[in-house]
């Protein structure tokens, strides 16, 4: 065997090959300038791949938690602007304030007041339009129906009770009550992890239950704590006074009327709480929206980082690539067909 | 003064002008054949003529002239060892090709980087899909029917993109083994074209030709088999007497045990080992099929005309190790020949099985399979017949003894016999009639042998003689092979986790191999698991289906009485007219209830009955009389079909898209369920039987389960109830991930990572045997340089003897024409 021997198949072959390796070097570079991506199957970068998918996959989330959470600001900001009807009045339907009432209910505070018999028909006015406010839809969705979403919450029934799916408000089983006002979740994804073991801490509890907001059952001396049953039972009391003095209609209207009114104030003041509750309830939702936005941002450029091409890298790989190819092409024409026969006359 | 004959110098110029010529044209096909492939660069071999014998007289003054040249061969120039290198590195070309082509296939159906709308990938972007659509289900959409819908038709679309990928799978699976079948044809085919080289050779060469040529094209077959699998060539003679003796050429497979592909004149083939299909024809004969590992076999070498050759004889005995003392366990007819049926076992000893004469004692028979002893005195074979007691296990001892008889047919010989309580008469007269077998398979190495008794005499009568001929036959382990033939096969039948114990013996590192079965039975998992939890998840009633049986529709089975067949026939069903569903305790069992219950002779009794729920609270429409309504097709109708949360469920998935069945689903026959894909089923919102128009706490269980983590198990342990994947002899799941993990993550990374690694090792072979043939051709190849000053100093030297020739004419002119005139 002679190592110094060179033959011309041996040189042919191995520029063959140099020349396919140096060709696949520049088909490679060009499709990465093509197609702006560092790498075109998994293999060329597993790690790198694998990941991307789990960034991409985080993306999608983030992206099905900011429509969650769109929909979800919606419904609250709905239900929200429907409280506010209730605390603030609703101009269109010329209802009063919660305020406003308060502040009548303190000026009839004596024995006789002119004003009661006009306050009673605003009371029941009231009242009835608290009712419908609770009724809201957002969509299809009853908004404070809790998780019976697709039926209207609140009715008054043939009694002049108020009931809430049928069942009395008041008077209803309190157990049952309890249930529907604090044990009803509906959970939604809007990115703080969603586990089913502890959905409390990791979701969002879209349901509001319309019990919540405005009071159940009753109190130690046995009155409704629902503002809108309180309002209706002491605007008829207020109704039935004389119109012109004021006067009760009876001494046990009076009475009655005396409770009433303290319950009222207290059922009123709740009700403004879950109206600021739930002003904050929005403001947090809105808030993390911002942050959902923030995160999608953060994982785009994430992806964008392993997956895109730094654009001046590529195009300089390319063209060293399509230079030493032609390089190569040179060889091949210029150099590799010469021998000693050339030469032989 | 040395005899040189007048014109003697004219033969010497005559030889010059021979010999130019001759390495001329020797160059001038080395030239001409510059491109051929496998050619071999040839040279001429020349020697000095020296006039031989001794004159009748001679000087001391005398000398001796040479008388020119002679060719007296061509040669070919080659250098083995460079053959070798280069073969064995083509194995390794072969071996990383043949896999890097699979995984380049399996790549284009599972690699999903870069593919699909904004590189999104395909399967993974259809489940992303998928799961949004459960996001919005969640948060906005329990008890609309519209969402259900678009759930349906997200989770359709990724059933089939799986489906999808599965069939492209098989079809992938399917070329695979048709283009397995084609390299095997393709080996056999260049084994046996180097077998019939190999006679053309070997006729060429006793006739005393070179044959170079053929043996070119010999080496260009053999470099070709060399990519297939990893073969050694040794060059060796034959002697066909009289000290002649030619080349003989000699192939085998170059790891151990290694097995004879070509000997001289003789070549093997391979087959695709032939197994029991497990269906019979119509004979009742059990039909063969291919093996569905691929294992091969390899027949016995055979000459061109079909002749069969024996590699090996040997001669096995039948001795008695601790007494030293030969023993034979043949009977005797009356012609004093040995009969019956023999079997030498692996601890040497010669068992025979046959009805023996019976001990006296009916509770005990000679046992089939027995050994028999012989011993010259009484005492030795009862130390035997105890020391075979001895070792025999407690359990043993109450169905076998072993005991001394005496000999029959020789007085003062005693034989030790194994007698069984249990033994079958019926088996031993069947194994006594058996034949003696006559073909075997050397355990170890898997070569076959052909097995002959040689007759035993009397004189000879503690000895068993067997010849073992050994043909070249065998049965080729899993592993044995290596180089594309391997590779392919691997690609076609390894299932990396998937490998039972099986696959497991035969190939210790299979469950690091993953070939095509891998990711197909990878999918199969994906595809149950996924239907397996969705389905459960979406069924009410009975989540564990341990209370009812089912019909194979998911349904409950409905007695002749017209109440639902328990699972448990213990427990008496307390009259269900309503078929409502019970009440369970915390353990997810149903309550029971001591109950007294009226005898039909008027008495009472106590007996365990389960609890019913409240029968107003059951999903059913009732009419006035508090019986369920029923349509007009009898069925019962549903209380309000839109409230989801009271709805019982069912399954979501089956494995055929007009029925129900949620058993035996794959990733080739996942569907969505007749029942929720004509609308009929829904998804179900809640799993507490609420009243509750949208509460959504089961769709929040589903959005869990396909966005939370899974543990992937092998195989299933129990086929029915959704088959839920779990094994409980591998308990350690493969996989524990997300559904889109185990596809996109597991096993998009375990091909890439082959596929990479493979990738770079073709390419390091490859240099290296571009290297080889590099190196092969610098001393094998023709080189226009070397020719071109070949062809100046032959044309030289053939100018040269033609102007010796000239000079000659001229001195003998003078000598003839112009002397002493």
């Amino acid at each position: 065997m002679s190592s110094f021997r060179v033959t011309s198949n041996g040189i042919f072959r191995n520029y063959r090959s140099n020349l396919m390796k140096s060709n696949k070097k520049l088909s490679d570079s060009m499709l990465r300038v093509e197609t702006h991506r560092n790498f075109n199957t998994y293999a060329e970068n597993p790690a790198a791949a694998s990941e991307a998918f789990q960034k991409r996959r985080s993306l999608w989330r983030t992206y099905d938690q900011i429509e969650n959470s769109d929909y979800i600001v919606s419904k609250f900001s709905t239900g929200w602007s429907a409280m506010e009807d209730i605390v603030d009045g609703d101009s269109t339907n010329d209802t009063p304030s919660l305020d406003g009432i308060a502040e009548q209910l303190r000026g009839l505070n004596g024995p006789t007041g002119s004003g009661r018999a006009s306050l009673g028909q605003s009371l029941l006015a009231k009242a009835d339009s608290i009712v419908k406010s609770m009724n809201v839809r957002y969509g299809d969705e009853f908004v404070f129906a809790g998780a019976d979403g697709m039926n209207a919450p609140f009715a008054w029934d043939d009694d002049g009770n108020l009931t809430y799916r049928g069942v009395d408000v008041t008077n209803g089983d309190a157990g049952t009550l309890k249930a529907m006002a604090q044990d009803e979740h509906t959970y939604a994804d809007i990115g703080l992890g969603i586990d089913e073991k502890d959905l409390a801490n990791t979701a969002y509890d879209t349901a509001l239950p319309g019990l919540r907001f405005l009071g159940y059952g009753t109190d130690e001396d046995g009155e409704s704590k629902n503002m809108a049953v309180l309002m209706r039972e002491l605007g008829e009391i207020f109704y039935r006074c004389e119109s012109d003095t004021g006067y009760f209609a009876s001494d046990e209207d009076e009475a009655r009327a005396n409770v009433l009114v303290e319950k009222l104030h207290t059922a009123m003041s709740q009700v403004s709480e879950q109206h600021v509750k739930l002003t904050a309830d929005v403001n947090y939702l809105n808030s993390n929206l911002k942050q959902l936005n923030t995160t999608k941002d953060t994982l785009n450029e994430q992806i964008e980082n392993i997956e895109q091409i730094d654009p001046a890298d590529a195009i300089t790989s390319m063209l060293w690539a399509q230079y030493s190819y032609n390089a190569a092409l040179r060889i091949g024409t210029n150099i590799l067909s010469q021998s000693l026969i050339d030469y032989m006359n | 003064m040395g005899t040189v004959s007048t014109f003697g110098t004219f033969t010497m110029a005559k030889l010059g002008i021979y010999a130019s010529q001759k390495a001329l044209n020797v160059t001038g096909n080395n030239i001409a054949n510059i491109n051929t492939t496998g050619y071999t660069r040839q040279e001429i071999d020349q020697r000095a003529l020296q006039m031989g014998g001794a004159d009748r007289y001679t000087s001391k003054m005398d000398m001796r002239i040479g008388g020119g040249t002679l060719v007296t061969n061509v040669n070919q120039i080659r250098d083995q060892y460079l053959d070798i290198r280069y073969r064995n590195q083509q194995s390794n070309v072969g071996a990383t090709d043949e896999r890097l082509s699979v995984l380049e296939q399996l790549s284009a159906y599972l690699d999903e980087v870069g593919s699909g709308e904004d590189d999104e990938g395909m399967l993974e972007a259809r489940y992303n899909e998928m799961v949004t659509q459960v996001e919005k289900l969640v948060a906005q959409g329990a008890g609309k029917d519209e969402y259900d819908t678009l759930f349906r038709s997200a989770a359709n679309a990724f059933l089939t993109q799986l489906k999808k990928t599965a069939a492209d799978l098989d079809g992938l699976q399917a070329d695979q083994e048709e283009s397995f079948r084609q390299d095997l044809e393709s080996v056999n085919n260049l084994i046996e074209s180097i077998r019939d080289m190999n006679v053309d050779i070997r006729k060429s060469n006793v006739y005393g030709s070179q044959s170079l040529l053929q043996q070119d094209e010999r080496n260009n077959l053999i470099d070709e088999l060399s990519k297939y699998m990893h073969i050694n060539v040794t060059y060796g003679e034959e002697d066909l007497g009289d000290d002649f003796k030619i080349p003989k050429l000699t192939i085998t497979t170059a790891d151990e045990p290694q097995r004879t592909l070509v000997d001289g004149v003789y070549c093997a083939q391979f087959s695709i080992r032939q197994v029991d299909s497990g269906e019979t024809d119509d004979e009742g004969n059990p039909i063969m099929a291919d093996d569905p590992n691929f294992n091969l076999d390899l027949a016995e070498l055979t000459g061109p005309r079909g002749q069969s050759m024996v590699t090996r004889e040997e001669t096995v005995e039948g001795v008695m190790g601790d007494t030293g003392e030969r023993y034979a366990s043949a009977s005797r007819d009356i012609t004093g020949s040995y009969t019956g049926d023999f079997k030498l076992a692996e601890d040497g000893n010669i068992y025979q099985a046959r009805s023996l004469r019976n001990s006296g004692e009916p509770d005990y028979t000679p046992m089939t399979g027995a050994a028999l002893v012989a011993y010259g005195n009484e005492s030795d074979a009862q130390a035997k017949a105890q020391e075979l007691n001895d070792a025999l296990t407690d359990e043993e001892k109450e169905t076998t003894e072993w005991r001394v008889v005496p000999y029959e047919d020789e007085e003062g010989y005693f034989e030790v016999h194994k007698f069984s309580t249990s033994f079958d008469s019926e088996d031993a007269a069947t194994a006594a009639a058996a034949n003696l077998p006559t073909e075997g398979i050397d355990e170890e190495t898997g070569e076959k042998y052909t097995i002959e008794y040689e007759p035993v005499e009397k004189d000879d009568k503690y000895q068993l003689n067997e010849a073992r001929s050994y043909t070249g036959a065998a049965e080729l382990s899993d592993t044995e092979l290596y180089g594309s033939l391997q590779s392919s096969r691997e690609m076609l039948t390894k299932s990396g986790v998937f490998s039972n114990a099986g696959d497991l013996a035969a190939d210790p590192n299979a469950s690091g191999k993953h070939g095509i079965p891998f990711y197909r039975q990878a999918l199969d998992v994906l595809a149950n698991q996924f239907a397996a939890v969705m389905n459960t998840a979406n069924q009410l009633s009975d989540p564990d289906k341990t209370i009812y049986e089912y019909d194979t529709d998911g349904k409950i089975k409905v007695g002749d009485d017209g109440t639902y067949v328990l699972t448990d026939p213990t427990k008496t069903l307390w009259s269900d007219p309503d078929k409502t569903v019970y009440e369970y305790d915390q353990d997810g069992n149903i309550k029971t209830i001591e109950a007294t219950i009226p005898n039909e002779d008027g008495t009472t009794g106590t007996e365990t009955l389960y609890v019913l729920r409240d029968p107003k609270q059951t999903i059913y429409e009732y009419d006035d009389d508090g019986n369920v309504k029923t349509d007009a097709a009898g069925a019962y109708v549903l209380k309000d079909a839109k409230h989801y949360g009271r709805y019982p469920g069912g399954p979501l998935f089956s494995s055929d898209g007009n029925s129900n069945n949620p058993d035996g689903i794959d990733a080739s026959n996942i569907c969505i369920s007749k029942e929720w894909s004509n609308g009929s089923l829904r998804v179900m919102t809640d799993d507490r039987q609420a009243e509750l128009s949208t509460s959504n706490n089961n769709l929040v269980h589903i959005l869990n389960l396909l966005t939370g983590d899974q543990q992937f198990y092998t195989s299933p342990a129990d086929s029915g109830a959704g088959d839920l994947k779990t094994d409980s002899a591998d308990s350690e799941p493969f996989f524990t991930g997300t559904f889109a993990e185990l596809f996109t993550n597991h096993m998009g990374s375990t091909l890439a990572n082959d596929r990479h690694v493979t990738a770079v090792m073709l390419n390091d072979y490859n240099t290296t045997a571009d290297d080889l043939y590099v190196d092969r051709e610098s001393v094998s190849g023709v080189d226009l340089n070397d020719e071109a000053i070949n062809m100046m100093m032959y044309q030289k030297s053939y100018s040269a003897a033609c102007r010796l020739m000239t000079v000659y004419d001229q001195l003998l002119d003078k000598l003839i024409n112009g002397t002493a005139v």
